[in-house]
């Protein structure tokens, strides 16, 4: 066999030398003519953005509830708030870990459950000091999230059929583990701390500000870039000055009235890194862009070299580990596991804040951090309806209506916007009638 | 490469049955690099089937795949890729939720490097400079922005940025199943642009496609399938569109060179 044939992919893939380049080193787009993006423009696709509407939805929910009582946003109540929604969050962040490959994890709810079952009867039963019970539960929850990945991966079985089994087993386990009693109470100080304690105030503001000047410079790296290469998708200065005044006035402002009440919670900061954490996994690395390839196309992915089955299979791994922080969160809130822990609503919820969070059940379209405003938004109602004292049928008839329309929202943010002004330039320009006529759908498809 | 002469992909009396029907019964064809062959022939001629032995979806029956005169075993598209034989199927393989720059540098992707060992890190910066200068370089100037996902792309646009990628991956032979099937007058003309543009950088073609006017544009060489055979093979310059239509259904005898 030759050389040439062996070995031609050795070079580096960098290089791209094989068709005679006539323009030597010129960049392509440099040819293009740098299309400026109107303010409007830039603002409609910024709302088009997967999860934006969840931002929205916050707002939504912080005037309705502050309009019934001043007690919703009191310093007070929005640190309950972040810590209430932290559990949730993880979960629906260990959610987003299988939903982005077109898979699902019926049984987190359970391992949640199990997992803080474990936890409680490591440190009282057994003794066990706080941080081997807490590597003991990630331990757990991963050989779970294994063991689960590995059916659906190897033994091709649907991932509904297999984590539905797992959400029985599971929760078998954890009433077993319980016992007759029901429950186990943990007294463990650093346990308790992971949702009492709180940031001192300086802390705070500097990591608010941190966040702040990480933003501010990561765009206008962006931007510089943009600007060099011709890319024609730069947003417009002026919007980005008013997204980054916007965020500062949250991140600076959030945590001055947080510091009223103690602080911001050690728990929500923590929560908030582990989200930060997956959403640079999953954008700088190649693994973390294969993750979205997968939920996109996995037949082009596997094609290209992608190893899909070892992405799923790592995927139910992460989800597991994810769901066992969220045992761990309930085993600080409620000081204890009992046989309700990571039961009810859980999983469902994690799923609606994931879907609010504008990630898509049908894989590869959103951003981890629709995990955070998800559940900052359903947590944020029911918070709300308990301060107004409202029954909790009608808190669940709500919740249910809120994820239904949250997507509603985003669906028609994301397609009725390009319908809509389609229809509205085509009406501009005269084009009105021959929309109308016999071949409509060709029209378009070439006008694409 | 070494000898001139043997930079080209031979398939020699191929045979694939599926049960009792005969997809290919001892196809002989010679695919040179840097011209564009067209494979030409009625429904159930076996262009198909021919076509999926050469791109490592299905192992032949009998016979034998030579590239550079070197006999291979195409028994999955990797390996095939691996011979430098990359096949454009109808689909395409391209995933419309992510950007171009991701797509052509899906599984190949840049790291960043920090003292010659590399990071885990994606090196965005180096994909989009190697990708604008790869879609220059191959003539495809339509695409407005690299970080547009794929799915703003026209028909056309999408098939050029699959054929960029089989470049990316230096491929000696590309083999495009009906790649302008789908598409209007200006798309198909893209298409037709950026194929010229890889028979100049000596990379090899297979096009294949119903429409003869397509053909008579951009291939050199028409390859016409029989009943399972290649019947004849002629040279573009020197046949018009009766003689191949005669030969594709059989009306007239095969007066191309048979393989």
């Amino acid at each position: 066999m030759s050389d040439a044939i062996t070995d031609p992919k050795s070079e580096g893939v960098t290089e791209v030398q094989k068709p005679n380049s006539t323009a030597s080193g010129t960049s392509g787009a440099a040819d293009q003519p740098v299309r400026g993006r109107s303010f409007a423009g830039a603002l409609k696709d910024l709302l088009a953005t997967e999860g934006v509407a969840s931002l929205f939805a916050i707002a939504v929910v912080a005037v309705v509830f502050q309009l019934q009582t001043s007690l919703f946003l009191s310093s007070e109540n929005i640190s309950n708030l972040l810590v209430q929604c932290a559990p949730l969050a993880m979960v629906a962040l260990a959610q987003c870990a299988v939903i982005l490959m077109k898979e699902i994890d019926l049984s987190l709810g359970s391992m949640v459950g199990v997992t803080a079952a474990i936890g409680a009867t490591l440190i009282t039963n057994n003794g066990e000091t706080w941080w081997v019970a807490v590597i003991l539960m990630l331990a757990v929850g991963a050989a779970f999230g294994a063991l689960q990945g590995g059916i659906i991966v190897v033994g091709k079985v649907p991932a509904f059929v297999v984590t539905l089994g797992g959400y029985l087993a599971f929760l078998g386990i954890q009433l077993n583990t319980l016992g007759t009693a029901g429950g186990i109470n943990v007294s463990s100080d650093p346990i308790q701390k992971l949702t009492t304690d709180k940031l001192s105030h300086g802390l705070g503001l500097l990591i608010a500000v941190l966040v702040l000047v990480a933003w501010v410079s990561n765009r206008a790296m962006r931007m510089r870039s943009a600007h060099r290469t011709g890319a024609a998708q730069a947003r417009p200065l002026g919007l980005e000055v008013m997204i980054a005044a916007i965020l500062g006035i949250v991140l600076v402002g959030g945590t001055l009235i947080l510091n009223r009440s103690g602080g911001i919670p050690l728990v929500f900061v923590l929560v908030v890194a582990v989200v930060g954490l997956v959403a640079a996994f999953l954008h700088l690395t190649a693994a973390g862009r294969h993750v979205y390839a997968v939920g996109g196309n996995p037949e082009a992915a596997r094609r290209a070299g992608v190893r899909v089955r070892t992405l799923r299979w790592a995927g139910f791994i992460t989800a597991g580990v994810l769901a066992a922080c969220g045992g761990l969160i309930y085993l600080s809130y409620d000081q204890g596991a009992s046989t309700t822990t990571g039961g009810g609503t859980l999983l469902l919820q994690a799923i609606g804040a994931a879907v609010i969070g504008g990630v898509s059940l049908f894989g590869g379209r959103g951003s981890v951090w629709g995990a955070v405003t998800g559940a900052i938004v359903l947590g944020g109602i029911e918070n709300g309806l308990n301060l107004t004292n409202q029954a909790a049928p009608t808190k669940y008839i709500i919740e249910g209506v809120v994820v239904v329309l949250a997507v509603l929202l985003d669906s028609l943010l994301r397609q009725g916007f390009e319908v809509r002004l389609g229809s509205l330039r085509r009406r501009l320009s005269g084009n009105r009638k021959r929309r109308r006529a016999a071949v409509p759908r060709a029209a378009e498809l070439d006008a694409r | 490469m070494e000898n001139q002469a043997s930079r080209e992909v031979t398939l020699d009396g191929v045979r694939k049955h599926f049960g009792s029907v005969t997809a290919l019964n001892g196809a002989s064809l010679t695919i040179p690099y840097g011209k564009v062959t067209a494979l030409v022939g009625d429904n159930g001629a076996g262009k198909s089937t021919l076509v999926k032995v050469l791109s490592g979806v299905m192992l032949a029956d009998d016979g034998e795949v030579r590239v550079c005169g070197e006999p291979a075993i195409f028994d999955s598209p990797n390996v095939a890729r691996s011979y430098g034989v990359h096949t454009l199927f109808q689909d395409l393989a391209l995933s419309d939720n992510l950007d171009v720059v991701e797509n052509l540098f899906m599984g190949e992707e840049v790291k960043r490097r920090l003292l010659g060992v590399n990071l885990p890190i994606l090196n965005r910066g180096a994909m989009e400079r190697s990708a604008a200068k790869l879609l220059h370089d191959i003539g495809i100037t339509t695409i407005g922005s690299l970080s547009q996902n794929m799915e703003t792309l026209s028909g056309g646009q999408r098939q050029t940025v699959a054929i960029a990628r089989a470049v990316r991956d230096q491929a000696d032979l590309v083999i495009l199943d009906e790649p302008t099937a789908a598409l209007g007058v200006r798309q198909s003309a893209e298409v037709e642009r950026t194929i010229n543009v890889l028979r100049e950088a000596g990379t090899g073609v297979l096009l294949v496609s119903h429409n003869l006017r397509e053909i008579f544009n951009v291939a050199d060489r028409i390859a016409v399938m029989r009943l399972g055979q290649v019947v004849s093979i002629f040279d573009a310059d020197q046949v018009d569109e009766e003689t191949v239509v005669g030969a594709i259904v059989g009306a007239r005898p095969a007066t191309g060179v048979p393989s």
